[in-house]
């Protein structure tokens, strides 16, 4: 059996020392608000990296995701409604 | 991906009125220190002045297919070979009629689009809550936008999401 992995003070601060470095490099794009052309502009040059472009994204994931997101609001809304409703008694 | 011929399409479909509005990755790129890859494009509409069916029909037109329409017209999923897929999601709730309302037009060269306001994408992304929203929240906290902070302190109460932001909101401070 191996030894159970644990993470070094010294690991810490190596991702620590990363993620500070990636928070000091200037923006790669142009400052927000943007405008819509800006924002294509950025994603060209960063679709340009991608290999292969993802053109579509995954139908039953996003239907998904969608159906999760409005299930949440729905529910949300509903509480809201009543908190109202009692408030109004 | 939204490109020349993508807005032409959707202020074509949806024009100049206040009833539609970018939402998810797309609107969230308009505000982010840096844009972020993201492959579907996501409008929020009323259905006051229209069905989803119109707006299949008109896509279809187009030359988008239907990938998913679940029943009660509430979403509305379509793919083109060029533009990728588009989700057409109807306002259901007081708050998305709230953020329709005060969306702010949005450029791409002279075709007049419409967005959501910062402080709406904020709140959609408390709400949807995955990782990449938070970082969403994060990225866009990180360039100190200027909120309209009364309204979205109302949001994120009623939303009850308020903890979520200032979580986020204190690990940006200390960045």
């Amino acid at each position: 059996m191996g030894r159970p992995m644990a993470v070094s003070e010294r690991d810490r601060s190596y991702f620590r020392k990363i993620g500070e470095w990636k928070a000091s490099l200037p923006a790669d794009s142009p400052p927000p608000p943007r405008t819509f052309d800006q924002v294509y502009e950025v994603m060209v040059r960063i679709q340009r990296g991608l290999s292969p472009a993802p053109s579509h994204g995954d139908d039953a994931a996003a239907v998904m995701r969608l159906t999760d997101f409005r299930e949440r609001l729905l529910r949300l809304e509903a509480r809201r409604s009543d908190r109202r409703n009692a408030n109004s008694r | 991906m939204i490109d020349e011929s993508l807005a032409a399409q959707l202020q074509a479909l949806f024009g100049d009125g206040m009833d539609w509005a970018v939402v998810g990755g797309n609107a969230a790129n308009l505000y982010r220190r840096d844009a972020r890859a993201t492959v579907d494009t996501d409008v929020l509409i009323s259905l006051d002045r229209r069905t989803m069916q119109d707006v299949s029909e008109f896509l279809a037109h187009q030359g988008w297919a239907v990938r998913s329409m679940p029943e009660g017209g509430w979403l509305l999923r379509v793919a083109h070979p060029h533009h990728g897929s588009l989700d057409v999601i109807a306002s259901e709730t007081d708050y998305q009629q709230a953020a329709l309302a005060r969306a702010k037009v949005t450029m791409f060269g002279d075709i007049p689009l419409r967005a959501l306001a910062v402080e709406d994408v904020l709140i959609h992304k408390l709400i949807a809550d995955r990782y990449k929203d938070e970082a969403d929240v994060h990225d866009i906290l990180r360039t100190e936008p200027a909120l309209d902070e009364a309204y979205l302190g109302k949001w994120l109460d009623e939303w009850g999401v308020r903890e979520r932001y200032e979580r986020i909101a204190a690990r940006v401070r200390t960045d």
